[in-house]
């Protein structure tokens, strides 16, 4: 079953903070769903049985773009934070 | 004049005839909404060009020119955009966010001159059975607001149930259109896959979300569909005319099939079973042939549902980041202002469904558990594919159990178990509609499902109808 450390590296992995008692939680939690869907896990899938998501890809053309900056100040608006034509982060490196 | 529990048709025919102004029309809602909110808390913002919208919809009648929901008041889930106006999908992370472009449901709705009102309480990023994810607080049963109205859409539900707006739409990934309508006793439907275009709709589980409407009748249900499954390029998963024609039946549906080992599962209440036998009756005297079938996999849905939803969440809900857009809390570096933002901005159903996710999609589980619900998927379509050679409809209840009470389901599989009926047709793709029947021994509603092979919708509407009529 899963483990606590699992569980901190859960939340690494997908870039969630939790407390302790959050994850103490978590655990529980993933440990009885884990439990309720091992039933997929055991079925006996005949052979060469594909997966519901081998579908083909659906392409269009690239044409058709629209002209510059038309939705630049409608996003930027939307963002934490601007500077000038840009969303202005932390620094990075 | 009397303007309660109208229906899209009637309400046609008084604009039409000048009986009613579209201004009297929508602002008999939005007297409901004021009167009835505060204790509902179904309505999460009202937009702030309603009067612009109004004045529009009132010209296209003047000149003759109204379409089938021109003047129509509507809500809409708060997942779904509306340009310039908050979208919120109840979450912190997204309480302030005006959406920077239409979706392509609202853009066909702007087309007809429909009165957008506002946005309907939903679960968090519309996950949940109950509405109480929501960040804005949980919507009540209008028919008891000590229970709950069902979710994700419980807020579009328990509006058009409470006479808050003519029609609402919702989305629906494992049950959350037809689920909360068949609590709050109103029509609720989920198209084909494909059939409606997500664009500007959230992703949450993008091999699973349908948008649909929630309405009174069958009929008018039917209309919102015809006006938003126009094709769409820019859902590329969205159906073009000519495929959906390749699979559109011939022939109206006369036989229903009833997977009885499968209303047999645990926790399906008797009074639940015995409100669906008086539908059978009803179909049987509207001239319908019922036939017992078999779908041995079909009970898996749920279980399979519960490893590719979170790991599709996983993925979709990954872009709250906290930097382009939506909740941010800046942290020491931007590690930490990543880990700030999602532990703050996201409540307690989204996180633990990321980490479910992440967990399923994680190296040494994908193929065990991830790959392996894919390929159960399979089978359930073809299961299902084949019993649908026998019959033209498959009818189960909407639900296990009436409205449950406010705070009654702590645990987490106790809640997915809500979803038992409704997710086989999202795990398959294959379209549904929910229609109120009879009520609970506590005088809630209860409802029956019709599921329909892939693109017959039409076919749920014909019966839908046979079925209002005949069931008593």
């Amino acid at each position: 079953m899963i483990t606590r450390e699992e569980i901190d590296n859960l939340c690494a992995l997908s870039r969630i903070g939790a407390t302790d008692t959050e994850k103490d939680a978590l655990l529980t939690d993933l440990e009885n769903i884990l439990g309720y869907v091992q039933q997929v896990a055991d079925v006996d899938v005949p052979e060469g049985t594909l997966p519901a998501y081998m579908v083909s890809n659906v392409m269009r053309q690239d044409t058709d773009a629209y002209p510059p900056k038309a939705f630049t100040d409608a996003l930027l608006d939307q963002a934490p934070a601007r500077e000038g034509d840009f969303v202005k982060v932390q620094k990075v490196l | 004049m009397n303007l309660e529990n109208l229906t899209i048709k009637k309400a046609r025919a008084l604009l039409d005839s000048k009986e009613v102004s579209v201004r009297e029309l929508v602002d008999y809602y939005l007297v409901n909404i004021e009167s009835k909110n505060e204790e509902l808390n179904a309505v999460v913002g009202l937009y702030t060009n309603i009067d612009k919208q109004v004045e529009s919809a009132q010209k296209m009648i003047d000149a003759g020119e109204a379409k089938a929901l021109t003047g129509i008041p509507y809500l809409l889930k708060d997942n779904i955009l509306y340009e310039g106006q908050i979208a919120g999908a109840a979450s912190k992370m997204l309480q302030n966010y005006a959406a920077t472009y239409d979706s392509h449901v609202v853009l066909e709705l702007k087309d007809q001159g429909a009165i957008a009102l506002g946005r309907a309480n939903m679960d968090e990023f519309a996950m949940g059975s109950s509405t109480e994810f929501s960040y804005y607080g949980p919507t009540k049963n209008p028919h008891d607001i000590t229970r709950v109205p069902g979710g994700t859409s419980g807020g579009s539900a328990a509006a058009v149930a409470a006479d808050m707006a003519l029609f609402t739409l919702g989305s629906d990934t494992a049950g959350s259109i037809r689920q909360p309508a068949g609590f709050c006793g109103t029509v609720g439907y989920k198209p084909t896959y494909g059939m409606v275009s997500r664009h500007g709709l959230m992703a949450m589980g993008s091999s699973l979300d349908s948008i649909g409407p929630m309405t009174h009748t069958v009929a008018d249900a039917g209309l919102v569909h015809d006006v938003i499954s126009t094709y769409d390029e820019m859902d590329a998963t969205n159906a073009t005319y000519e495929d959906r024609k390749k699979y559109i039946p011939t022939t109206e549906p006369k036989v229903v099939g009833v997977p009885r080992a499968f209303l047999e599962s645990d926790g399906v209440e008797d009074y639940v079973l015995a409100d669906f036998e008086k539908g059978l009756d009803a179909l049987r005297d509207a001239g319908y042939e019922i036939r017992d079938i078999e779908l041995p996999n079909i009970a898996l849905s749920l279980p399979v549902y519960y490893i590719i939803l979170p790991a599709e969440v996983s993925t979709n809900l990954s872009r709250y980041d906290g930097i382009r857009y939506g909740f941010s809390k800046q942290g020491k570096n931007v590690l930490d202002s990543y880990m700030q933002t999602k532990e703050e901005g996201f409540g307690p159903e989204a996180r633990r469904r990321i980490l479910m996710g992440t967990y399923v999609l994680s190296a040494g589980y994908r193929d065990a558990y991830y790959t392996k619900a894919e390929q159960v998927r399979t089978m359930i379509t073809n299961e299902l594919r084949d019993a649908f050679k026998d019959v033209d409809i498959i009818a189960t209840p909407t639900s296990p159990t009436d409205a449950f009470k406010l705070g009654e389901k702590t645990d987490p599989i106790a809640m997915y178990a809500a979803d038992l009926f409704t997710v086989p047709s999202n795990i398959t793709g294959t379209p549904a509609i929910s229609i109120p029947t009879g009520k609970s021994p506590d005088g809630l509603p209860l409802s029956i499902q019709f599921m329909a092979p892939h693109f017959h919708d039409e076919n749920l509407f014909v019966i839908g109808q046979k079925f209002e009529k005949s069931f008593k």
